[in-house]
């Protein structure tokens, strides 16, 4: 079978246009929901711990408990896509990853609500980076950096305002990436 | 000089096979899903995955999850093969032997 050079370009460049969007729905098919989900439970619950202080505990209570039954229901879902080793080992890293957040708290019994929070926050991002050079994802590993960035700015230099630039800048980056990434696996 | 394989070197079949290199070894993916990403039609993906599946690139299973039937579909050690034979034969033509 003989084709021509350019023939044999279209092709290369066909099989570069199904791998890309095969890993962009591999790597964000699952997640362009969650952070969305997170993202409003950030801002709601950020901003409800900053001007509502009194009511966090309620505001957080609410909030996870939406954010972690939409992680349910998306996972359900995505394991009617793909079907892999590595979607169960996710999930038991999650688990694994809450279970040790519980008991380090335990352990180092922190004195602020702050420095939970930020404990917390920087956990998450952790398993974000961990989880983004497992899957080989630079969009994970960079948005795991950028809102650790924020919870560093927030803690160390924003105290009185953590909670607040903590909405606007974890929160909206959290749903932003989300918003993001399901208009690229949308794009034609 | 590696040959162009006439089964893989269709443009759909093409991509099919690319999007399933471009997963691990072991992971399987949905019809629906495949469908999507590939924006192919339901008719369309799967006659070419029965011509895939009939080569032996390809192997297509049929489950329920919960009670919804599904068919996953993963390319074979053989399919892996031939299309990693077919990149290597375009990269001759594009940047000689």
């Amino acid at each position: 079978m003989e084709i021509s050079r350019e023939t044999a370009q279209e092709s290369m460049r066909v099989i570069e246009q199904a791998v890309n969007r095969t890993r962009l729905a591999r790597d964000w098919g699952w997640s362009d929901v969650i952070l969305m989900v997170w993202g409003a439970v950030w801002i709601f619950a950020f901003l409800g711990n900053h001007f509502l202080p009194e009511m966090a505990w309620a505001f957080w209570m609410i909030g996870v408990s939406v954010g972690i039954l939409g992680t349910v229901l998306v996972n359900l879902r995505m394991a009617e896509r793909v079907q892999s080793e590595d979607s169960s080992r996710i999930g038991y890293f999650w688990y694994s990853l809450f279970l040790f957040v519980f008991l380090e708290i335990a352990v180092i019994q922190p004195i602020e609500s702050i420095q939970v929070n930020a404990f917390i926050c920087l956990q998450i991002m952790l398993a974000y980076v961990v989880l983004g050079l497992w899957v080989d994802s630079k969009g994970l590993i960079a948005l795991g950096g950028a809102i650790t960035f924020f919870v560093l700015v927030g803690y160390f230099l924003l105290q009185p305002y953590y909670y607040l630039w903590m909405a606007l800048t974890g929160g909206v980056t959290l749903l932003g990436s989300g918003i993001q990434a399901r208009l690229r696996m949308r794009r034609p | 000089m590696k040959d162009l394989d006439p089964v893989i070197h269709q443009p759909v079949r093409l991509g099919l096979m690319a999007s399933l290199m471009s997963l691990a070894p072991k992971e399987k993916v949905d019809f629906t899903h495949l469908r999507e990403v590939l924006k192919l039609t339901d008719g369309n993906l799967g006659a070419h995955l029965l011509k895939l599946e009939e080569a032996g690139y390809i192997q297509v299973d049929k489950t329920f999850v919960g009670r919804k039937p599904k068919s996953f579909i993963s390319a074979t050690s053989k399919g892996r093969a031939a299309f990693e034979e077919h990149v290597e034969a375009l990269e001759e033509i594009l940047y000689g032997s």
